[in-house]
């Protein structure tokens, strides 16, 4: 199994672009592997509860969802509207993730 | 004769267009979250984005006709003063066919401009590569 | 001159779905211009997905692209993404569509996809995204 760091910028706002890359984090967290997908720029709005259907089912198959702070407070998105198994990070978290040598990255 | 690519941890592609989206910011904020861990950093920049190290921008953006005093300062001067931040930890390079396309051949000296048929070379330099954005 | 390909072979999947990206503006150099070479310098280890939109570009038109008269100029150096595919295929490169995006082209679509494109299962591109040590959507 392999370690996955999917960042999303555009969001639902995109439509079947944003759709497909969840549904790429989905493909792969319920193939068996770890998956962090994280949220920023516009991407920050597939957090609210029922904007990105596939969240719901990527959280539930055992992916994590992060949250970039500064794109949510820039969007004047309150961490107690979002989704609530969502993780607000700084971006020296995906730092942290992006740097550790069996993470593989890719940005959407 | 090319000059060596310094090993890096992460090379940051910024591919997509300045002004369209925050790509550009979040480009410069996790390079920077990056360098904040003492991680080596290459950023190459293709399409639209060569023009943020035009030499044209100079140091600052056009005057707030609102706030006359205020200076806010242009792209290239960001990067510039990046570069000085971290001198042997990051490197600027900008695709020099883009550069020629998009009319920012002439690029501030703090960058390097490479051909595109060096590219692998620069993803073959870094142990992760991130292409953010479309040209 | 051309860059030292690297000696191991390379595997890169790019991915494109942005289509039509300014055709006046483009000409020769959209983004399928670069995926032969990038396949070079991998050392031959390049993969291309089409989705979305961008599958259009691996389905014959059956007519020949149209030029554009701008004023007193006609412009014939419009980009020809099925020749750009063309080329992409007979460089070597593996050209992958998911199925989906072909069905929501049209109900010929199918029909009418070049030679040589592969046809994979919805998702079942990101399952093979392990594979691969670049996954860039181009």
């Amino acid at each position: 199994m392999t370690d996955h760091l999917l960042i999303e910028s555009g969001g639902p706002q995109t439509g079947p672009a944003c759709e497909r890359f969840v549904g790429d984090a989905v493909r792969l967290a319920g193939d068996g592997h770890r998956v962090v997908l994280f949220l920023v720029e516009n991407g920050v709005t597939a957090a609210l509860p029922g904007a990105a259907p596939g969240i719901e089912t990527f959280l539930r198959d055992g992916g994590e969802v992060w949250v970039d702070t500064f794109s949510a407070a820039q969007r004047a998105l309150p961490a107690a509207d979002l989704a609530a198994d969502v993780r607000m990070v700084e971006m020296d978290d995906v730092a942290a993730k992006l740097l550790e040598p069996q993470v593989r990255a890719v940005w959407h | 004769m090319a000059r060596p690519i310094p090993a890096t941890d992460v090379l940051l592609n910024l591919f997509g267009a300045p002004h369209q989206s925050d790509l550009v910011t979040s480009a410069l904020r996790l390079a920077t979250a990056l360098l904040d861990r003492g991680a080596r950093v290459q950023i190459w920049t293709c399409g639209d984005a060569t023009g943020l190290t035009s030499a044209a921008l100079g140091d600052t953006k056009p005057r707030d006709l609102t706030d006359l005093e205020r200076r806010h300062p242009s792209t290239a001067l960001i990067v510039r003063d990046l570069l000085a931040d971290h001198p042997d930890r990051l490197y600027w390079y900008v695709c020099r066919f883009c550069a020629d396309d998009r009319g920012a051949a002439d690029q501030i000296p703090q960058v390097s401009k490479r051909s595109p048929f060096l590219f692998a070379e620069h993803v073959k330099a870094a142990d992760k590569a991130l292409v953010m954005g479309v040209c | 001159m051309p860059g030292e390909v690297v000696q191991e072979q390379a595997r890169w999947l790019l991915i494109m779905e942005k289509a039509y990206r300014g055709s006046v503006e483009t000409q020769f150099a959209d983004a399928l211009y670069v995926v032969p070479d990038l396949h070079r310098q991998s050392g031959g280890g390049c993969d291309l997905a089409l989705r979305g939109p961008a599958v259009g570009y691996a389905v014959r038109t059956g007519a020949p692209q149209p030029p554009l008269r701008l004023g007193g100029r006609t412009l014939d150096t419009l980009p020809d993404p099925r020749a750009s595919v063309t080329k992409v295929l007979d460089a070597g490169v593996t050209v992958l569509v998911e199925e989906p995006d072909l069905t929501a082209l049209g109900r010929t679509a199918a029909d009418r996809l070049l030679p040589g494109v592969q046809v994979i299962e919805a998702y079942g591109l990101a399952a093979r995204w392990p594979s691969y040590e670049q996954v860039w959507f181009l």
